[in-house]
């Protein structure tokens, strides 16, 4: 018998009240509301009840809180409970101004919206430690390669660290893997990794239910037991219970299900792995040698040792390993890098340069409304004043003009988180899918403590700035009715101050956002080498048991080809193992037969190709010399032949003539491939940096063939039914090969920009709003003058000043403040700017250009802003202005 | 003596109304049937914890229900002072309104 599922009361409230309830009162009243809940839903709909239950959760907390016995504290006139009176009061005179009321929350909903999203995606991406067990002493071992930089590890050379090393308590490995799931009615390609037996037991991950890999099953031909993610043991296998001890076919062979790990594991090594099985290599394996440097190794680093220890002894332990294999290793030396710092890397300047940009957000409009509200309280001064003389304490006037600001602070702050939940989802739609820990980005507990943190702070400066002033005036004034009328010098400066403040953060936005743009621009503009239009590809596969050898998988390619080249529309087609841009490198160190070098680590590394069909017709490569691939070297057993791109063929043999020179490839079938041609320059793994080294052979002549590739498709028309119909044609020779990542060539280049296409967005969006918060506050302030200043432009137009006199006068006020706000921005954005550094392509952080057309738009803005105040001032009747 | 507050009169007589199963849930429930007014559980339970205070009534820990995730009932009972109290109040209230004809007469 089933239940049907019960209606849960809001998570958030039902926190909320387990977490601040006095503890005496908390079951009680908790298991009211649950049961009123209950109740509720099925009387009044799961709506009404959410919302009831907030009310009552809230007057609960109010009531039962563990901050409720402060509410009773009373020190000096300034209480707690007179801060009640004072917000109860502030909501009362905010009704009265409801204008500057809306302005405010606005404004800072705005930018706390903003804010929200953001601080909920850094939060776990760079702050949050990750979900093992003690992150703080996992770190990625790497090795040293020939350019210093770090490099994967081999085998090999694991055991030995593993033999040897004292300070790193263990040490496991991890090696890609994707597997087909291959369901009859659902075939599904899956990401995962194989790893060593104690990958989970370094990071501190216990299996949810069943068991973790053992010792045992790390070895050749016992690796057909897998670990499932919670999530694909949810999706795929309905959060089956007994899917422990079960066999589920991949790649058409038996695996058996011995575990599932907990929903909060999430892999940072292998991102988006969804299955794991053992790595199960022995050191007599040809690919578990010192040099097939394809493992990332990831240890603990033991308690009570200092990660600067542990390297020292790695740095020892790889000086041995080279001096006893001097022709295995590129160079001596290794690295111990944090694992969060490490896995973060590429998107930590990024994630902090967007964190900067909504922090200044956030300031402007931190300044604008408290601009408003000193406009605001020189109006007030008469209201001060009485309250004065009236008894009020200084620490009575700021206590009410704080509980204001928390007024208005909270307002804002609530419909800002409101509107941070709403973008957040649009922000991380555009992550690069790359990107680590994206599941974990949610708008929290944390979120919400930081987020109501920044809104206390808002309402302290909102409140104390003005205070200052107004409790000056109000006691300087001494007599009620002169209030009005005690010189404003002091707070016309503060007020002219925070506008430039403001132009200037603004000015810098802009810039940045200007820069970025350029990047973008430039980088999409780069020659990618291939000609990106009208290609569709697609990720196919010829695995399982119908596919036992190679010539298995080349005659499914070959079928593939024929029966897409058939497809009306399709112009030319091919296989790749890779194509360029699309995330995936798949680098060999290619020696020349007349160089030969004494370390073959040291031979230069390109990416490799092995085609099947008209690759470089399909890509439109350019052709520099020599001839291309044909049909005949595909079938050619004895003659292996290769193409190599230009700056390969310039780094191994300068700009001597390459045609018919041999190279060696490892693991290509022969010992020597001989070069036919040479193709210009392709990025592949971006469009900003990329060596252009590569080699391009048939695949029949590599040692094996892979069972994944990805097929390119040049069309001519509709090119989204084109790649439905070339998508059932390559169905049709094998339905149980799943067919993924269908795209066209033009979204692959575009995905691999999505990082700064995403800075570019945000910025762009932070810098409007810079630009139209600065454009209110210099409005807010030329208002205010010419209104405070009614008389006196009264009398200068009774005394003949002309309406461009007047219209001169408000400009040029406005237009100096501009003008200096723009001067400070940009010196700071010259310095600023360099933050965004990786994040630049092509364009320097002092562009003219850029820093010009930022400085002109901010002035036309301002510009603007200035009209509405100066033409009241041209409006004012002297007659009405000196009568008052 | 102190004077009963009206919420303390309220939930009160909405504890001696309900009886022996009174928690919070049934004594909102009777003062809204009762008394058409909508009071929140955490003003219920704040006046009852000012009356447990006072020694007005007094409460015991029940048992856990599945229905509320688990979470143990608070049972109130109103003692003889909490009683005397209530008829004083009352008493109050009616000499207060005797001789009225404005229909203010308790009945």
């Amino acid at each position: 018998m089933t239940h049907p599922p019960r209606p849960e009361p809001p998570r958030l409230a039902l926190r909320l009240l387990e977490r601040v309830l006095d503890p005496a009162a908390r079951d009680a009243i908790v298991g009211d509301l649950v049961e009123r809940f209950q109740h509720d839903v099925s009387e009044r709909g799961d709506g009404a009840a959410r919302r009831h239950f907030w009310w009552e959760a809230l007057v609960a907390v109010r009531y039962f809180g563990a901050m409720s016995a402060l509410f009773s504290t009373n020190t000096q006139g300034v209480s707690v409970s007179s801060f009640f009176a004072d917000m109860r009061y502030g909501l009362r005179t905010l009704r009265r101004a409801p204008a500057f009321a809306l302005l405010c929350v606005i404004t800072l909903a705005l930018a706390i919206g903003p804010t929200t999203a953001i601080v909920s995606v850094v939060d776990p991406l760079l702050v949050r430690p990750l979900p093992y067990d003690h992150p703080d002493r996992l770190a990625f071992v790497w090795e040293r390669d020939a350019d210093g930089g770090p490099v994967t590890t081999g085998y090999a050379t694991l055991l030995d660290l593993r033999a040897s090393v004292t300070s790193l308590s263990s040490i496991a490995a991890t090696s890609f893997w994707t597997t087909t799931l291959s369901d009859p009615t659902a075939p599904e390609k899956l990401e995962g990794a194989s790893v060593t037996w104690n990958y989970f037991r370094t990071l501190g991950v216990r299996p949810a239910i069943g068991r973790d890999f053992t010792a045992d099953e790390d070895q050749p031909g016992k690796t057909h037991v897998v670990l499932l993610t919670h999530a694909l043991w949810e999706r795929r296998f309905a959060s089956d219970s007994s899917i422990v001890g079960r066999t589920i076919p991949l790649d058409g062979r038996p695996s058996t299900v011995i575990g599932v790990l907990p929903a909060s594991f999430d892999d940072v090594v292998r991102v988006g792995s969804q299955i794991f099985k053992p790595l199960g290599y022995a050191v007599t394996q040809p690919w578990a040698c010192r040099s097939c440097r394809h493992l990332m190794a990831v240890a603990r680093i033991r308690d009570g040792i200092s990660r600067e220890r542990a390297l020292d002894e790695l740095n020892r332990i790889s000086a041995r390993l080279v001096r006893d294999h001097p022709t295995e290793y590129p160079a001596a030396g290794m690295y111990l890098d944090p694992i969060q710092r490490d896995v973060m890397k590429r998107a930590r300047p990024a994630l902090l340069a967007i964190l900067g940009a909504v922090s200044l957000v956030l300031l402007i409009a931190i300044v604008n409304v408290v601009n408003l509200q000193l406009a605001r309280a020189v109006r007030r001064d008469d209201e001060f004043a009485v309250r004065v003389a009236l008894g009020a304490g200084a620490g009575r006037l700021t206590q009410q003009l704080i509980a204001e600001g928390l007024v208005l602070s909270l307002a804002g702050g609530v419909l800002g988180i409101a509107l941070g939940r709403a973008t957040l989802p649009m922000i991380v739609a555009r992550l690069p899918h790359t990107l680590p820990r994206i599941d974990a980005i949610a708008l929290d507990w944390r979120v919400l403590v930081i987020v109501m943190a920044i809104v206390a702070a808002i309402a302290l400066i909102v409140g104390v700035l003005p205070a200052r002033g107004a409790r000056r005036r109000a006691i300087a004034a001494g007599s009620l009715r002169g209030a009005g009328r005690v010189s404003a010098a002091g707070h016309h400066r503060t007020r002219a101050t925070l506008v430039v403040a403001e132009v200037s953060l603004a000015l810098l936005l802009l810039v940045s956002a200007g820069l970025l743009a350029g990047s973008l621009t430039r980088l999409l503009a780069v020659d990618p080498g291939f000609d990106p239009s009208d290609l569709v590809t697609m990720q196919i596969e010829a695995s399982g048991p119908s596919y036992p050898h190679d010539a298995d998988v080349l005659r499914h390619r070959h079928r593939v080809l024929d029966a897409v080249r058939a497809i009306a529309g399709v112009t030319d087609v091919a296989i790749s193992t890779e194509i360029p841009l699309a995330g995936k490198i798949d680098r060999y160190g290619i020696t020349a037969e007349d160089r030969p070098i004494a370390n073959p680590e040291l031979a230069p590394y390109a990416q490799g190709y092995r085609v099947v069909g008209d690759y470089v017709r399909t890509m439109r490569l350019h052709l520099v010399a020599g001839r291309d691939l044909t049909d005949a070297d595909e079938r050619d057993t004895v003659n292996a032949v290769a193409l190599i791109s230009a700056s390969l063929a310039k780094t191994l043999w300068g700009s001597e003539q390459v045609i018919g020179k041999r190279v060696h490839i490892p693991n290509a079938r022969r010992q020597w491939s001989t070069v036919v041609g040479v193709v210009a320059d392709v990025h592949h793994n971006s469009l900003d940096e990329d060596d252009g080294r590569a080699v391009y052979l048939p695949e029949s002549g590599w040692g094996w063939a892979s069972s994944d590739a990805v097929l390119v498709a040049r069309t001519r028309g509709n090119a989204a039914a084109i790649a439905r119909a070339i998508r059932a044609a390559v169905a049709s020779i094998d339905p149980s090969q799943p067919i993924t990542d269908i795209r066209a060539m033009d979204a692959v280049v575009s995905s691999s920009t999505a990082q700064r296409q995403l800075a570019l967005t945000l910025f762009a969006a932070f810098a409007l709003l810079a630009l139209l918060l600065s454009a209110a506050g210099i409005y807010g302030i030329l208002a205010g003058s010419v209104a405070e200043r009614t008389r006196e432009i009264g009398l200068r137009s009774a005394l003949g000043a002309t309406p461009a006199n007047l219209l001169r006068m408000v400009l040029s006020r406005g237009m100096a403040l501009t003008g200096l706000g723009i001067v400070i921005g940009l010196a700071g954005s010259v310095g600023a700017t360099r933050y965004l550094g990786t994040l630049l392509y092509g364009i320097g952080a002092t562009d003219p250009w850029v820093l010009g057309g930022a400085a002109l738009t901010l002035l036309a803005i301002a510009a603007l802003a200035c009209v509405i105040p100066a033409r009241r001032a041209i409006g004012i009747d002297p007659m009405v202005a000196l009568r008052e | 003596m102190d004077t009963l507050g009206d919420l303390e009169q309220l939930v009160l007589l909405a504890v001696l109304q309900v009886g022996s199963d009174a928690y919070g849930i049934p004594v909102q429930t009777e003062i809204r049937r009762r008394a058409h007014r909508d009071l929140t559980l955490g003003t219920i339970y704040k006046t009852l914890a000012r009356l447990e205070a006072k020694g007005l009534v007094t409460s015991r820990v029940g048992e856990p229900t599945a229905e509320r995730g688990g979470r143990a009932k608070r049972y109130y009972v109103v003692t003889a002072a909490g009683r005397r109290a209530l008829r004083h109040s009352l008493a109050a209230i009616q000499r207060m309104a005797a001789g009225l004809d404005v229909g203010l007469e308790t009945p």
